[in-house]
């Protein structure tokens, strides 16, 4: 499939959109529509016109449709004028938010914390491809992506995992103008192949400094990385801070979810009890982990639930699918509970085992078919009350909650500024928890170790301390045999707090200001019993 | 805390194994957890493996002194911040296996730090076990010594493994079911079999270790 010549890639959307589109061209109801060359031909061509034309509201219900953007000519195109009519500013949004965000002059020549990590994903991404050349090119691709959105936005962390969502806006890009990418990429990925081996993270500044020259040669590279930086900062910045709080959150949805479609396979299987952990790597991949991308087969189901979710602006898209998935593989998750019920050591592992084994994501067609149509149909229908996990500045609510409106970068950069510090407020409050629970001397440890010479110090004064008061002690006892032990005596039959004793009021200063006048002392003795000592009081 | 605990099997209910043992394998990222498992699961090797995001389950049926036990293996994610969800999963495990890559000294000085977290979630009888991979590598950074001293300091044994020529990988796997089966069979002794065969050690620390269950 080829896309007509004339298509104007930049584009913002105003208009309305008034075209009249038939059903079967939307595909959304029959499951062979694009069996049928014509008819996806069709489907192409008004997406192409209603893109040129600025339609927002046609690309994305095209999008959302079955068989989403069809191939990656026009995926790319749409994904980033859809991306770019999230926000008023778009230029704004990539540009100048790292400046906004963290007042600090732009961070692109400055390296990441977490770069070593996104090298050694890298090295182990596009494992699928067949085609070494084609492999070494995606990957050195993918290393320049995350390198430069995570060094720009630096405010944000890297996540195992969002290697695998930029992968698919890889080859998206680089099939969709496949001849272009390569050419323009060829010359760059040699000579970058070669200062790698050298360098096994990518982290001088010589290297910086090449790459924004190749950037500014490459238009594609710009466009991708700019796709890229949009999808992170509106759609998955919930998952990229410094600790998995939001990101299990979001995963808590997916038992409500289920809960409203199947209130009783919900309490057997016991999902309000358990951690849903067996969903994050389908849900910090939008199921790509699991889904390699393709660079074969464009219309793999990666990439339309990609469309979906770029389409409908709603990270719960992925959530409902998983659920719908769970769902419709009921009868087989049965079976597996059942059979596996006594070769567990408890409900966490049982259920993650049973998951893991029945929702491995290998369906066949005419499933994802299903699901991802229920995911469509369903979407628009949630119930509020399944996002009560859900904090308030998440993408879920904000950016990425199906909102029809474009959202101010301004916006956007106070969204991650608070959601940064009510994370950095979670993880201390954890952390403060888990101090708690410590022995008490684990508790000094760290203030030990502050100031190792103070506490030394200490201790060998209080050592000398005690030893000048054993010698004390034994020196007046020796020189005094009779006059320390009956006071010593004395103290024992203190007790606490001088209760049945003589009046010490240096120990209890408001036992002499509580003694009760004669009279009333005589009438209470009277009346109630009680003996008019004043330890009744202090008592 | 349910604690450890073979879930035996008789022959009555049809299974086809006397025992079941759950292994964890943690250890930084990119030090060849996956690939240990996959070469002992699948004996299969490719030099780049897939991330483990979270964490996966694998299982495989082995044969230790004459008894069929399933191992039930979790692979964890070794990026920090997976490290909430990957804790959750340490609750009855049996044995765990502490990873480190020999031709890269961070992996190897962090071990002391997954070994506390090891001990600060997993139940006191787990039976730990060292392993240092991809010690067919030119590029070695930590020698055989060091991790030998290690491992004596921890108290744990200590294997040097590559999954990449398939060197020791088994004996990882073997060497761990054997020591935990042993453990069972002391902790029998002492605290007698429970019903059905099947055995709980309680994870409470204290002098009598094992009831029925």
């Amino acid at each position: 499939m080829s896309a007509p010549s004339d298509i104007k890639s930049e584009l913002t959307f105003s208009g309305t959109d008034s075209e009249f589109l038939s059903d079967s061209v939307l595909g959304a109801k029959s499951p062979v529509v694009f069996e049928d060359d014509e008819q996806a031909h069709a489907k192409l061509h008004t997406l192409l016109r209603a893109l040129r034309d600025g339609r927002r509201e046609t690309v994305a219900q095209l999008g959302a449709s079955d068989g989403g953007f069809l191939c990656h000519t026009a995926r790319k195109k749409c994904w980033l004028a859809l991306l770019r009519a999230m926000v008023t500013d778009p230029a704004l949004l990539t540009n100048d938010l790292t400046t906004q965000a963290a007042q600090a002059p732009p961070a692109a020549s400055a390296t990441h914390p977490d770069e070593h990590q996104i090298s050694l994903d890298v090295k182990r991404s596009f494992c699928h491809v067949p085609d070494s050349h084609t492999k070494q090119t995606l990957r050195t691709i993918l290393e320049q992506v995350l390198v430069h959105v995570i060094r720009k936005h630096s405010q944000l962390r890297y996540y195992q995992g969002f290697h695998d969502v930029v992968a698919v806006f890889v080859v998206v890009f680089y099939c969709g103008d496949e001849c272009g990418v390569d050419d323009l990429f060829y010359s760059a990925s040699t000579s970058r192949a070669s200062s790698m081996e050298s360098s096994p993270h990518p982290s001088t500044s010589s290297d910086s400094t090449k790459f924004s020259q190749d950037f500014l040669m490459l238009v594609d590279l710009e466009d991708l990385c700019e796709a890229v930086e949009m999808f992170a900062l509106l759609f998955l910045r919930d998952f990229m801070m410094s600790s998995l709080d939001f990101t299990i959150e979001q995963l808590k949805v997916i038992p409500l979810l289920i809960a409203q479609k199947d209130a009783d396979f919900h309490s057997d299987f016991q999902l309000g009890s358990i951690d849903p952990f067996f969903a994050i790597s389908s849900i910090l991949t939008l199921f790509s982990h699991d889904l390699a991308p393709s660079i074969s087969d464009q219309s793999a189901v990666v990439f339309q639930i990609f469309d979906l979710v770029i389409s409908t602006r709603s990270m719960l898209a992925p959530l409902c699918l998983y659920a719908n998935i769970v769902v419709g593989k009921k009868q087989e998750l049965v079976a597996a509970y059942e059979s596996n019920l006594s070769n567990f050591d408890n409900t966490t592992d049982l259920t993650h085992a049973i998951i893991q084994q029945v929702v491995n994501m290998q369906f066949e067609p005419s499933f994802w078919l299903q699901v991802l149509e229920e995911t469509r149909g369903s979407l628009k229908s949630v119930p509020k009350c399944v996002l009560e996990p859900i904090n308030k500045y998440s993408v879920l609510v904000t950016s990425a909650g199906q909102q029809d409106d474009a959202v101010a970068p301004a916006q956007v950069a106070g969204w991650i500024l608070k959601q940064i510090k009510f994370n950095q407020l979670k993880v201390a409050q954890q952390s403060k928890g888990n101090l708690d629970k410590r022995p008490m001397f684990a508790k000094w440890i760290p203030l030990i170790k502050k100031r190792p010479l103070h506490y030394l110090k200490f201790s060998i004064a209080l050592g000398i301390a005690a030893i000048l008061l054993k010698l004390y002690i034994q020196y007046y006892h020796e020189r005094y045999p009779h006059s320390l032990i009956p006071y010593l005596e004395h103290l024992k039959s203190f007790k606490f707090l001088g209760l049945d004793s003589a009046q010490r009021p240096w120990i209890d200063p408001l036992k002499s200001l509580l003694k009760l006048p004669a009279h009333i002392s005589g009438m209470m003795e009277h009346s109630t019993g009680y003996r008019s000592d004043n330890s009744f009081f202090i008592a | 805390m349910s604690g450890l605990r073979t879930v035996s099997s008789s022959s009555a209910n049809g299974k086809n194994y006397d025992s079941i043992m759950k292994i964890l394998l943690v250890g930084d990222s990119g030090v060849g957890k996956s690939c240990l498992l996959v070469r002992f699961v699948e004996d299969k090797f490719s030099p780049s493996f897939i991330t483990t995001i979270g964490i996966d389950f694998k299982i495989k049926t082995v044969d230790i002194n004459g008894k069929k036990v399933k191992l039930q293996l979790w692979d964890t994610a070794g990026q920090e911040r997976f490290r909430t969800i990957t804790t959750a999963y340490y609750r009855g495990a049996m044995g765990i296996i502490l990873v480190y890559d020999v031709t890269d000294e961070r992996t190897f000085a962090n071990i002391k730090q997954w070994f506390s977290t090891v001990n600060q979630h997993a139940n006191d009888e787990a039976q730990l076990l060292l392993v240092g991979n991809k010690s067919d590598m030119d590029t070695r950074a930590v020698t055989t010594e060091q991790g030998e001293t290690l491992a004596k300091e921890l108290g744990i044994p200590f294997v040097e493994a590559s999954a990449k020529d398939d060197t020791n990988v088994n004996d990882i796997f073997f060497q761990l079911a054997k020591l935990i089966q042993e453990k069972i069979e002391s902790e029998k002794i002492v605290g007698g079999q429970g019903k059905d065969g099947s055995i709980n050690i309680n994870g409470g620390g204290n002098g009598t270790k094992s009831n029925c269950c």
